[in-house]
């Protein structure tokens, strides 16, 4: 609803001190006038909406100050390249091949190939510091539910570590252009980290993953799981309701390998749990059910 | 976390109307930016290329800049463009210029990644003080901040500077620690030594001042 009231001087003074600031860059959400300005943005408010416009036409002005330069043509290249992989849904892939280097000869090599070990080693670095951020909060997480039974307060408090890690998480990952990268692979979205649990287990055996609903991925981290003989391999399943277990894809870590996590695509995004379980190599079209070892609900 | 408005759109008020146009480099008028993105929204490649034609000389010149580096302003450029790609169809004509989102766009994404602690961290040692911007004008070839080969100015960025040094230095010294250094009013006021009301009032004349004198340019 749009409310056109009269204001004094020293409030259209202060609606321009509001939206400059804004246009400028300097209205952080942490500033006192924050609130007050998404109040009047939400008012419909001409005067404030045209100020808004005035001061946000003027801060674009200001771009035009700086040292005018093309952008390198690589940068076209590398765009579209992106492009396509997020039209073939295939960025997951995209990314890992672009700074992991597991990929085809890129033209331009010598510039690509500094930048490539600079990106492989930012992302090993990324990759290091998530897993062992994974399993602290793991470990914390699972001392506290050992000790006391689940009651309603310490599923609060796991929920809050989770919730904590997530937050860790984004902010590692908006940290610079490798970890970027892992955000787009989400797609911006933060992605709903699972613990799968080992049932039966002498003590408690967990494997994480991350599940994208936008993305319709998951994304299994390696963790511990110890590299298995060439006759088996992890399978991963897909467990909606009472439906039979869909299977997702095979894995099988390779203790040479430095790969930390896998990749699936899933057909679709609804979902109640995940599986792993060990099958017979090239996998099996239904779950071995002795040989599932972890279960994880979302 | 500071994210100002890392997801805060360009208002999208109703209330907010469309005619003021912002002089760009090949002057492209807002129409022919909208029809264009209206084929970016039905996946049109072409079209998209014909927009990054346009513009990623203001957008990368503006994030590098900010950024002060190359690979991180190219993955900014492609960050922008994405999103284009991503939100064409999301784009409301009357709630404002496309090249204002656009540009707003792109700021925020250079001044969050500057905001960043990792980012910081990486760029303490690599940045020097707080610039003046005016000094840009007529001896780019001195400013060894951008190692860059070629400095071009334009009858745009010309009218833009020669606006700038028009402003009292109190003000344009807030608006560009603001605009280009990303610093919140907060740090401003701290790093001036100045009241926090002041860096406000600074910042609303600047912004107005710079508004009278680009009448023609806006």
């Amino acid at each position: 609803m749009t409310d056109e009231r009269t204001y004094s001087q020293q409030e259209r003074e202060r609606i321009e001190e509001l939206c400059a600031a804004y246009a400028l860059g300097s209205l952080t959400e942490g500033d006192p006038g924050w609130s007050e300005f998404e109040t009047l943005l939400a008012s419909g408010d001409t005067f404030f909406s045209e100020t808004l416009e005035s001061m946000l036409t003027s801060a674009t002005v200001l771009a035009e100050a700086a040292p005018q330069v093309d952008a390198p043509e690589k940068a076209k290249v590398e765009l579209f390249e992106r492009i396509n992989a997020i039209e073939t849904g295939d960025l997951g892939n995209f990314y890992a091949a672009r700074y992991a280097g597991d990929t085809a000869p890129i033209p331009r090599v010598t510039d690509l190939e500094k930048r490539l070990k600079k990106r492989t080693r930012q992302t090993v670095i990324i990759s290091s510091i998530l897993a062992v951020l994974l399993v602290t909060m793991t470990s914390l997480y699972v001392s506290r539910s050992w000790q006391y039974d689940l009651s309603a307060m310490e599923v609060r408090k796991a929920s809050h570590q989770r919730d904590s890690l997530g937050v860790m998480v984004a902010d590692l990952m908006k940290s610079d252009s490798a970890s970027r990268a892992l955000v787009a692979m989400f797609g911006e979205e933060m992605p709903t980290m699972i613990t799968l649990a080992k049932a039966g287990a002498p003590k408690p055996e967990e494997q994480m993953m991350l599940f994208s609903r936008k993305m319709k991925k998951v994304f299994v981290m390696r963790g511990d799981l110890p590299a298995l003989d060439s006759t088996k391999t992890y399978e991963l399943w897909q467990i909606r309701g009472s439906e039979a277990p869909i299977p997702i894809g095979i894995f099988n870590p390779n203790a040479n390998s430095r790969q930390m996590m896998y990749t699936f695509d899933l057909a679709s995004a609804e979902t109640d749990a995940f599986a792993i379980s060990i099958e017979k190599a090239g996998g099996s079209a239904t779950p071995t059910a002795d040989q599932i070892i972890y279960v994880g609900k979302l | 976390m500071d994210e100002r408005a890392t997801n805060t759109p360009i208002p999208t008020n109703g209330a907010i109307r469309t005619g003021s146009r912002v002089r760009i480099p090949n002057e492209a008028s807002n129409s022919e930016d909208l029809a264009l993105l209206a084929q970016v929204s039905q996946k049109d490649q072409k079209a998209l290329e014909t927009l990054y034609a346009k513009y990623q000389r203001v957008v990368y010149s503006l994030v590098l800049r900010i950024v002060r580096d190359e690979d991180e302003a190219s993955e900014l450029l492609q960050d922008v463009f994405v999103q284009v790609w991503q939100k064409a169809d999301l784009f409301d004509q009357d709630r404002g210029n496309f090249n204002t989102w656009l540009l707003t766009l792109a700021h925020n994404k250079a001044i969050n990644t500057l905001r960043s602690k990792a980012y910081k961290k990486r760029a303490l040692e690599n940045r020097g003080d707080a610039d003046d911007i005016v000094k840009w004008a007529g001896d780019a070839a001195t400013d060894t901040r951008t190692p860059l080969s070629e400095q071009i100015a334009d009858d745009a960025r010309t009218q833009v500077l020669e606006a700038l040094r028009q402003i009292p230095e109190a003000q344009r010294q807030a608006l560009i620690l603001a605009y280009y250094e990303g610093l919140s009013q907060s740090e401003i006021a701290e790093r001036l030594d100045v009241p926090l009301g002041t860096i406000k009032t600074r910042m609303r004349q600047g912004m107005l001042k710079l508004k009278e004198i680009l009448g023609d340019l806006i």
